[in-house]
């Protein structure tokens, strides 16, 4: 999904190749068909397991068992309700954190004459390449109420102020910190395509500095924000690592954790996870549509064209003032949660007499590290992750390279339906996918579900959308005219594969 | 075409092999104790063990730098915009 969803309308090359009708319809059939497998079957399935009441391993498939109530009893459930209050909320708070921190960011790196501004842009992204569940984990050895880092060193200083992440402040605190790229990356675009003129206009007319910003930037700069606020929202949604570390010892559950909690209770309750997830699903459905409304907007009319040079804000002192804001940032969102890392792994126990023992260096060791590696499970982890993510890669690769020239390179019929399917898992978050996938392969004899196949397989249909997007824009800067070349006239399609010129 | 489009395949094909790395929501129904994955194992040391969780980050976090690092020199710039997308 991601960043996936900016530029969701871009415009499509005008001439086309490749005008075979029979060939054509085959190939459309083809990926037709391979989309219908990865993508409709598993959520019909998930549909059909939301209705259905049953437990797909032991009644098997029933049709007739297909009514209303059990979907209607899920909605009523107070469970649920608290579930869904909780998601919102956390996901509400940490937007509304992620958005000010990201635009801040943005601000800063774009329109003021901040020193080290490659650092600071490095900076605001740094949290992109931190995996959930390690920030999550990292937070834990940080803020538990407890024994949390923060809370020790808070005692050595003689305060008796504590810190608790494991509570709704924390998981918003949390959330806001490493979702606030989101909200850079968008708006960071937006104030650096922006007419300048149109900010001297004002100033020319009398407006005073914050005026301008108020009446033309902010107004200008809305509808990326507007974007970027429900992308980071939508993401947060299907987000199960840092709610499931940080949420589960205050038994705060929010709907990723619930679904999860449902399927690991015995006997399973499949059908109402897959309920839930349904419900997770039409949340983020209706903001990715409303997202794409708000893109396709005409408000980017001003945003969009020529390469303007962006006007730069001369900030005096205050510049080192912002300087630090990012320094702390950097300091809270990596450098803190690393050491916290680093020192639980090679400490022996997690407990200081004082501020001296933490760096006695007999306390440290590679003790866990021996530990961790002489369970076969772990070896077997990274292999199959390998694995996995070689068969995801090449397949689902080819199979988006396929899709994104289909669609935006040739002619073929159906090459609408082709891209609508290709782009729906915009819509389904991770854990509704897995929900699904499992209700489409667990009843089935055969066996794939259990083997890395049906691992693959999710993550492909999971990341299509992303995939096909990255593609599709590289598709797009060459020219058709070095294919049209390469074929002579009339073109044909296979000339794709065959020329091999100095490029 | 393909060799111009290869930058192209090249980062849509490294930016899943990163988020297949460290997806975690959906392998949670899918895994099985032979398909065992990294991040579902994580999970596991942490109801277990925190310095051990703690050294299972540190290594899956080091993977993911130097597959990062590997992609970025196999592409040459032409994955920046795929590892910006990365969530």
């Amino acid at each position: 999904m991601a960043t996936s969803l900016a530029l969701a309308d871009q415009v499509r090359p005008a001439p086309r190749l490749a005008s075979f009708r029979l060939g054509g319809w085959l190939w459309s059939g083809l990926l037709l068909a391979l989309l219908a497998f990865l993508v409709l079957y598993p959520t019909f399935m998930l549909l059909y397991g939301a209705l259905s009441g049953t437990n797909p391993v032991v009644d098997g498939f029933n049709l007739s068992a297909v009514s209303l109530d059990n979907f209607i009893e899920v909605l009523a459930n107070p469970n649920v309700h608290f579930a869904l209050v909780n998601t919102l909320v956390v996901c509400g708070g940490g937007t509304a954190i992620a958005v000010v921190i990201g635009l801040g960011f943005a601000w800063i790196v774009v329109r003021t004459n901040t020193p080290c501004k490659a650092l600071i842009a490095t900076a605001g992204l740094v949290p992109l390449f931190v995996p959930p569940l390690v920030a999550g984990v990292a937070w834990t050895i940080l803020g538990s109420p407890r024994t949390g880092l923060i809370n020790t060193v808070l005692a050595w200083l003689g305060t008796d102020w504590r810190l608790n992440f494991y509570s709704m402040p924390g998981l918003i605190a949390v959330f806001g910190m490493y979702y606030a790229p989101y909200v850079y990356m968008f708006t960071s675009a937006a104030l650096r395509n922006m007419d300048p003129s149109l900010e001297e206009a004002a100033e020319i007319s009398g407006a005073s500095a914050l005026g301008t910003l108020r009446t033309i930037t902010f107004p200008l700069i809305a509808p990326a924000i507007i974007a970027a606020t429900l992308l980071s929202f939508i993401v947060m949604l299907g987000i199960y690592g840092i709610p499931a570390v940080l949420g589960a010892p205050a038994n705060i559950s929010v709907l990723t954790t619930y679904i999860f909690n449902l399927t690991a209770w015995s006997p399973p309750l499949y059908s109402t996870a897959a309920a839930v997830a349904i419900l997770l699903m039409i949340v983020t459905g209706l903001l990715v549509v409303l997202q794409q409304m708000v893109l396709s907007g005409k408000s980017f009319t001003t945003v969009a064209g020529k390469a303007f040079r962006p006007r730069s804000l001369d900030l005096g002192r205050w510049r080192y003032f912002t300087l630090a804001l990012a320094i702390v940032y950097l300091l809270v969102v990596a450098v803190l949660p690393t050491l916290a890392l680093v020192i639980a792994a090679f400490r022996k126990y997690l407990f200081f007499r004082g501020a001296a023992s933490l760096f006695d260096l007999k306390q440290y060791g590679l003790q866990h590290f021996d530990n961790l590696f002489s369970n076969p499970l772990t070896t077997l982890s990274m292999v199959n992750t390998v694995e996995v993510a070689l068969i995801t890669a090449v397949a689902g690769g080819v199979l988006a390279f396929a899709i994104g020239y289909t669609v935006n390179r040739t002619n073929a019929p159906g090459r609408r339906a082709v891209d609508l399917i290709a782009t729906l898992p915009v819509a389904i978050p991770g854990l509704v996918i897995g929900v699904a996938y499992l209700w489409a392969w667990i009843g089935l004899p055969g066996g794939l579900y259990g083997t890395i196949w049906i691992l693959a397989l999710a993550f492909i249909a999971r990341f299509m959308p992303d995939t096909v997007k990255v593609l599709s824009t590289s598709l797009m800067q060459i020219h058709r005219e070095l294919e049209e070349a390469a074929a002579g006239s009339p073109p044909s399609a296979r000339s794709c594969c065959r020329w091999r010129g100095p490029a | 075409m393909l060799p111009l489009a290869r930058p192209g395949v090249i980062a849509a094909m490294t930016l899943l092999f990163i988020l297949s790395v460290r997806e975690l929501g959906s392998s949670l129904f899918l895994y099985s104790s032979r398909t065992m994955v990294m991040a579902v194992l994580l999970l596991d040391y942490y109801n277990q063990n925190i310095n051990i969780t703690a050294a299972f980050s540190l290594v899956q976090t080091a993977l993911l730098a130097v597959l990062i690092g590997f992609a970025h020199w196999l592409s040459r710039g032409a994955a920046d915009t795929g590892i910006a997308r990365v969530r």
